[in-house]
């Protein structure tokens, strides 16, 4: 587990950013870049991400004391080793890879352009500048050049250690470099026996390296940068340290230190407040005018963006002596953009910026305003004062953003998606949330007038209808029967099913599925009652079968009541009830074998082949009709789908009202032989049966309920019309309006 | 006797009907009892005439005879194993069996029993009044149904693109009739639901009705 150092909350191994706030965590042995906080290994030396350093370049020990390297306090700055051209130290440098800029940033340009034309603020820009400017520039640059012609010991040793020597790769620097110092940048080393480093073992192993390269050459170095007269800003520029040292990291004279045009910040030790006399023009100018007091949220991202640096940069500001805006941004600038800088722009500035005690010139103010700063470390840049409406917002204490308020609020979505914010809402947005609720407020307060009106005028609808379908459906059971008579029978499906059970052989055996359960009993009993009365009239012998658990009861209540007129016939003898499981799989089952060995009868449970009944059947060849009463679709394709194929036996059926579409269709495909449908069929069926048997005394409750269902079915085609026609009128009159 | 199992019918009829009155608990009631009523009279048909009848009292009567049943029992046995996580997959081979001839069945009887007989059916000799119209409605209602953009480039296929949709538009006529008497078949078939439910009041239970 890995704990996060900002939430502390343990995160799994391997994780890059912590589970509950998101921020990036360190490996327990990685370097963080300071540039995108990309963790790498502890061995490197630069950021594998975005090439940036990620070690300090140290100084190396004198011969005599051995001092402990001492990391210079400022940017990062790449130094790997050089190798230079060792047969031809004048080969003119190969092209700069793509990804190394060599030109300098037009801000750079016109930063450069805005300085002063003294001697000493145009010393930086010889490089850029052509051979007859260099006639202007000042003594101590001139003897420089005459110095040009270093040994080789000597380049190699500045390219190595020079803190300004920045770039992994010198050769491509070599174009930036200007042409009094290529020569010295471009000098082979001489490769001499390295001297036992000073406390290696407390060292990492890059830094051993990095000695163990620098160390022989600097014993060669020759004294000239102490011995030269320098310039007062430069010498200013030498005198504050980053971090006051420790006596033990007393750093080498100025006579050891490498020939390159500028010395390390570490030799100049211990800080000396540079006084606006002994300040360069140059930076004289960056000084702004006024002393400005740093805002505290200026003072969190500088100190936010030291953090992230990892670097021995935190220590550049100290809290206790707030740095300037102006060098905040400027050191800030300098750090986004470090490879555009060039080396001598580069660590002065952050030198500058890290030491607290240092007074610029307040004209120096406007060179950095933030228009010839580039757009996109101006929109980095985070606001001056906190705005209300970002009070609110996280604060990015990590990885580049850091310092900067609600740039990623989609993230913290994702994040967390379920879980509300914890921040408090600044005024603005609350104000907000108020105008929002009080809108939603008054619009279902205004929609609620009319729904409660709506609900109120159908419930005053909704007891008519169903007072008016109550008395259509009491009222004509204590009618006269008026259905029996007007009901038509001579070309009906009914009559077609009649026929079909008349013409039955005498004793003949008929299946009777009542594949129907409770639900649709009121409408499927007075079907079953009907047909099931006329096949005992027939004598014919009633196998009831159902493939639905209830199915079989209501058979047996439907035959129990159908034989009450007629005691001669008798359960087991005349008719017997099963029930078939096993859906697809029973109705096969009985299409194709025949009724199962081992099944029993419903009533009395007994085997099969010991009931009267069923003696001398045991498939469906035994069989004369089929008769389905199904409830449902499913149910009548079940049996259409697993048994009528099998079968040539004709297949009648008498379905519920709702089943009848359905049934349709088998009735024209010639699947079904006949088929009548609802209580109007049954009611018709019981005409026809007593037409046909006059010694009936009565019609059947088919009868009696068809008279309710007709009222029933007028009052309710005469509520639709009505309801309709209000809707025409009231639309009507929506328009008229 | 009959008259209490009567009186319970018509109480329970009468709890249902209070669901005019709204979701009330005494419709909650008469649901509950259904609910609980038909499962365990299912189990009970389940366990009586399936598992007793079919299958332990063959096995326990002649288990010499009747050894091909141990063949569903231990496929029901292993149906049980789906009530444990790590025994569930020796319930796969039954839960495979059942959906395997399931559906083996289900669809020889779709082909057999629905699919080729319905376009038999169809395919009628256009000399009468209704086979015309059953194939004018079968390939309309077929063509309301297109929803194909034919390519713009070929000028042969944009005239029967058009016949297409003509007879597609009065294909939907016909899918709107279907639809049309299958809702009123199914509101006729609740009506006599309701007729029946008020004759067993009045007939069954209050006798005032002869």
């Amino acid at each position: 587990m890995i704990k996060c150092t900002v939430c502390g909350i343990q995160n799994r191994e391997g994780s890059k950013f912590c589970s509950n706030c998101g921020a990036r965590i360190a490996q327990a042995s990685g370097l963080i870049c300071p540039m995108c906080s990309t963790p790498n290994k502890v061995e490197s030396v630069f950021c594998e991400k975005c090439g940036a350093r990620l070690v300090p370049l140290t100084v190396a020990p004198a011969p005599e004391k051995t001092p402990p390297a001492t990391p210079i306090k400022g940017l990062s700055l790449p130094a790997k080793p050089v190798e230079p051209p060792a047969t031809k130290p004048e080969a003119p440098a190969p092209e700069p890879t793509p990804s190394e800029p060599t030109v300098p940033s037009d801000w750079l340009a016109r930063l450069r352009t805005a300085a002063p034309s003294e001697e000493e603020t145009t010393a930086p820009q010889i490089e850029a500048e052509s051979l007859e400017e260099q006639a202007e520039v000042a003594d101590w640059i001139a003897r420089l050049r005459a110095n040009s012609s270093f040994p080789e010991t000597e380049t190699e040793e500045a390219d190595t250690d020079a803190p300004f020597a920045d770039k992994p790769a010198p050769v491509s620097d070599l174009e930036e470099t200007p042409d009094w110092l290529r020569p010295a940048s471009a000098a082979p080393a001489t490769p001499l026996p390295a001297p036992e480093p000073a406390r290696a073992d407390e060292m990492p192993a890059w830094l051993n390296r990095l000695r163990a390269e620098s160390a022989p050459i600097e014993e060669s170095a020759p004294s000239v940068s102490t011995n030269e007269p320098m310039p007062d800003w430069l010498r200013s520029l030498e005198q504050p340290t980053i971090v006051e040292p420790t006596p033990a990291e007393t750093p080498a004279p100025r006579a050891e230190q490498p020939a390159a045009f500028l010395p390390p910040l570490e030799a100049a030790s211990p800080p000396v407040p540079i006084s606006e006399a002994e300040m360069p023009d140059w930076l004289r100018e960056l000084k702004p005018k006024e002393t400005e007091t740093v805002a505290p949220q200026e003072t969190l991202a500088d100190e936010t963006l030291d953090t992230n640096l990892e670097s021995p940069a935190p220590s550049l500001l100290t809290p206790t002596e707030p740095t300037p805006t102006w060098v905040g941004e400027v050191f800030r600038a300098s750090t986004m953009v470090d490879e555009d800088l060039p080396d001598w722009l580069r660590t002065p500035v952050a030198a500058a910026a890290a030491e607290p005690g240092i007074a610029l010139a307040q004209e120096a103010a406007p060179a950095l305003e933030q228009a010839q700063v580039p757009d996109w470390i101006a929109a980095l840049k985070p606001p001056d004062h906190p705005t209300p409406e970002l009070e609110g917002e996280a604060l990015e204490t990590v990885g580049p953003l850091a310092g900067l308020r609600g740039v990623l609020p989609l993230a913290v979505a994702i994040v967390e998606p379920h879980a509300p914010s914890r921040l408090p809402l600044p005024g603005v947005r609350s104000e907000s949330a108020h105008l929002f609720e009080s809108v939603l407020a008054s619009s279902m307060a205004e929609a609620g007038a009319p729904a409660t009106a709506r609900a109120r005028r159908a419930w005053t609808m909704r007891p008519v209808i169903y007072l008016l379908l109550l008395l259509a459906t009491i009222v004509p059971f204590f009618l006269p029967d008026f259905t029996s008579s007007s009901l038509p029978v001579s070309r009906v499906p009914a009559r077609t099913f009649f026929e079909l059970v008349e013409k039955l052989p005498a004793n003949a055996v008929v299946l009777v599925a009542f594949d129907y359960d409770v639900s649709v009993a009121g409408e499927m009993d007075l079907i079953a009652n009907a047909i099931v009365r006329h096949l005992i009239q027939r004598r014919a012998k009633v196998i009831a079968v159902s493939t639905v658990e209830t199915g079989a009861q209501l058979a047996e209540r439907v035959l129990t009541q159908a034989t009450r007129d007629m005691p001669n016939f008798r359960y087991g003898v005349d008719y017997a009830i099963l029930y078939v499981p096993g859906q697809e799989a029973g109705l096969t089952q009985l299409a194709t074998t025949g009724f199962a060995a081992n099944a029993r009868d419903w009533s009395q449970r007994q085997p099969l082949d010991k009931l009267p009944a069923m003696v001398g059947i045991q498939t469906l060849r035994n069989i004369d009709l089929i008769v389905l009463l199904p409830g449902s679709d499913d149910r009548l394709q079940l049996w259409m789908e697993q048994v009528r194929p099998f079968k040539t036996l004709p297949v009648a059926g008498g379905v519920s009202a709702a089943v009848e579409p359905r049934a349709s269709v088998y009735y024209d495909a010639g699947q079904l032989d006949t088929m009548f449908s609802g209580v109007l069929g049954a009611a018709q069926y019981e005409v026809l049966a007593k037409q046909h048997d006059p010694l009936a005394k009565k019609v059947g409750a088919a009868v009696t309920n068809a008279n309710s269902q007709n009222v029933a079915q007028l009052v309710l085609v005469g509520l639709i019309i009505l309801g309709n026609l209000a809707y025409w009128v009231a639309r009507a009159q929506g328009k008229a309006k | 006797m009959d008259w209490i199992g009567v009186s319970v019918g018509a109480i329970l009829t009468l709890l249902v009907f209070s669901y005019l009155l709204g979701d009330t608990p005494l419709f909650r009631i008469a649901q509950a009892i259904f609910v609980g009523v038909a499962i365990g009279y299912a189990a009970t048909i389940a366990i009586n005439l399936v598992l007793w009848n079919r299958l332990f009292e063959p096995l326990t009567r002649d288990l010499g005879a009747n050894w091909h049943l141990f063949v569903p029992l231990v496929l029901g046995v292993l149906l049980f194993a789906k009530l444990r996580a790590d025994w569930a997959p020796l319930g796969n081979l039954s839960v495979a069996f059942l959906f395997g001839v399931g559906s083996a069945l289900a669809i020889g009887g779709a082909l057999r029993g629905a699919l080729v007989p319905q376009l038999l059916a169809t395919l009628v000799p256009l000399t009468s009044f209704d086979n015309v119209l059953v194939f004018v409605g079968t390939i309309g209602a077929l063509l309301s149904f297109r929803f194909v953009q034919p390519s713009p480039n070929q000028r042969s296929t944009r005239a029967l693109d058009g016949l297409a949709r003509a007879w597609g538009a009065i294909g939907r006529w016909f899918v709107l009739a279907a639809f049309g008497a299958m809702f009123a078949d199914i509101a006729v078939s609740r009506i006599s639901i309701l007729v029946s439910r008020m004759y067993y009041l009045l007939h069954d239970w209050l006798q005032i009705i002869q």
